[in-house]
């Protein structure tokens, strides 16, 4: 499963719904893709192409950590 | 051209207050009401001069080339899709907080330096809001990312504002006649102002023009929008997107009261290839 972004901010708005629609067919859809919600669905389903990639992405976006050593 | 030497912090600054002053006779978009926004007219899209956010989050719904995004999503419109899938917020611009543009931006830098890829304006209809917008622009880092999702159904008024600042518009195409549009969104005159907005985008920035498959609308909607972007905008960044969620208002509508067939999105998705349109994910 992929890592969320580091230290996400909560939202400015009052907290919101994610959604999911498992249809007959198997095909699953996804209201408010939030990191952590992409990455709940990815690893329900890793064959499924649109939940994967983004999962991935998030996990390509952490930030480079820093090299700088603290002083003592 | 205002935007020459400036940069877009600057040039969104000074248009704001341009922007603000147009409220008085609201040229927003092309339903063209031309009521004071300022004072207590209200247009089509009900909303006044204040701004209020209904999300604001890192979000990954786009397409993949723009995410992690974070989406500022701003409450309001000037259309009225019966399948909108943030229907409430989106048709009443009263909901939401009342966040201010620095706070916003401050917010939204923060999130860049988290890892997001852009920050992504949304609604509703972001260019209802165009002071606010404007405003929280020039509070962000030249450097960022800038995308506009829109409905594609501003004025050239909007047009003027927009110009040279964002560096991704993603712009709808949804409906493939007028029929359509005036049926399911109540939109006058939809074919030729999209279309009028689509070939401008793609003139002066990145273009993503999105498509939402509805059920029971290939022949009449996603054909000729397919056959229109392979004519018009050949090699445009088109986005099918097969996800349709019976939302909101759907259910006035008899075909729009489920998702869209297995068979259809394969159907579709051989429109786009017949079309040799260039999809994104």
């Amino acid at each position: 499963m992929s890592k969320p972004l580091s230290k996400p901010t909560p939202s400015v708005t009052a907290p919101t719904l994610s959604e999911v629609l498992i249809l007959g067919d198997g095909r699953v859809l996804g209201h408010n893709l939030t990191p952590e919600f992409t990455a709940l669905l990815a690893a329900l389903n890793p064959a499924d192409p649109q939940f994967l990639p983004r999962a991935e992405a998030v996990a390509a976006a952490q930030p480079e950590p820093s090299h700088h050593t603290c002083p003592p | 051209l205002d935007w020459v030497g400036q940069s877009r912090a600057a040039l969104a600054g000074a248009r704001a207050g341009a922007a603000r002053e147009a409220l008085r006779e609201c040229r927003f978009c092309a339903h063209d009401c031309r009521v004071n926004r300022l004072g207590s007219d209200l247009g089509i899209c009900r909303a006044g001069a204040e701004t209020r956010v209904f999300s604001a989050q890192v979000d990954l719904a786009d397409e993949l080339e723009l995410i992690p995004a974070f989406a500022v999503a701003l409450s309001g419109c000037d259309l009225r899709c019966a399948f909108c899938i943030s229907g409430g917020p989106s048709w009443n611009p009263g909901l939401g907080e009342l966040i201010s543009p620095t706070g916003l931006a401050a917010q939204a830098t923060a999130e860049l330096a988290r890892g997001a890829k852009t920050i992504l304006f949304e609604g509703g209809e972001p260019t209802i809001h165009l002071p606010y917008l404007l405003d929280v622009v020039s509070q962000l880092p030249d450097s960022a990312r800038l995308v506009l999702k829109t409905n594609a159904y501003g004025s050239s008024v909007s047009r003027a504002l927009l110009h040279g600042l964002f560096d991704v518009w993603c712009a709808d195409y949804k409906f493939g006649n007028d029929a359509c549009a005036d049926r399911l969104a109540r939109i006058p005159n939809y074919t030729q102002v999209v279309r009028e907005n689509l070939v401008w985008a793609a003139c002066q920035s990145d273009l993503i023009v999105r498509h939402l498959l509805m059920p029971g609308h290939i022949a009449c909607c996603w054909q000729p929008v397919a056959a229109w972007l392979a004519a018009e905008l050949p090699g445009v960044k088109v986005s099918l997107r097969t996800g349709f969620w019976p939302a909101w208002q759907s259910r006035r509508h008899v075909e729009l009261t489920g998702p869209a067939t297995a068979a259809e999105v394969r159907r579709a998705e051989a429109l786009a290839k017949e079309f040799q349109l260039n999809l994104v994910h």
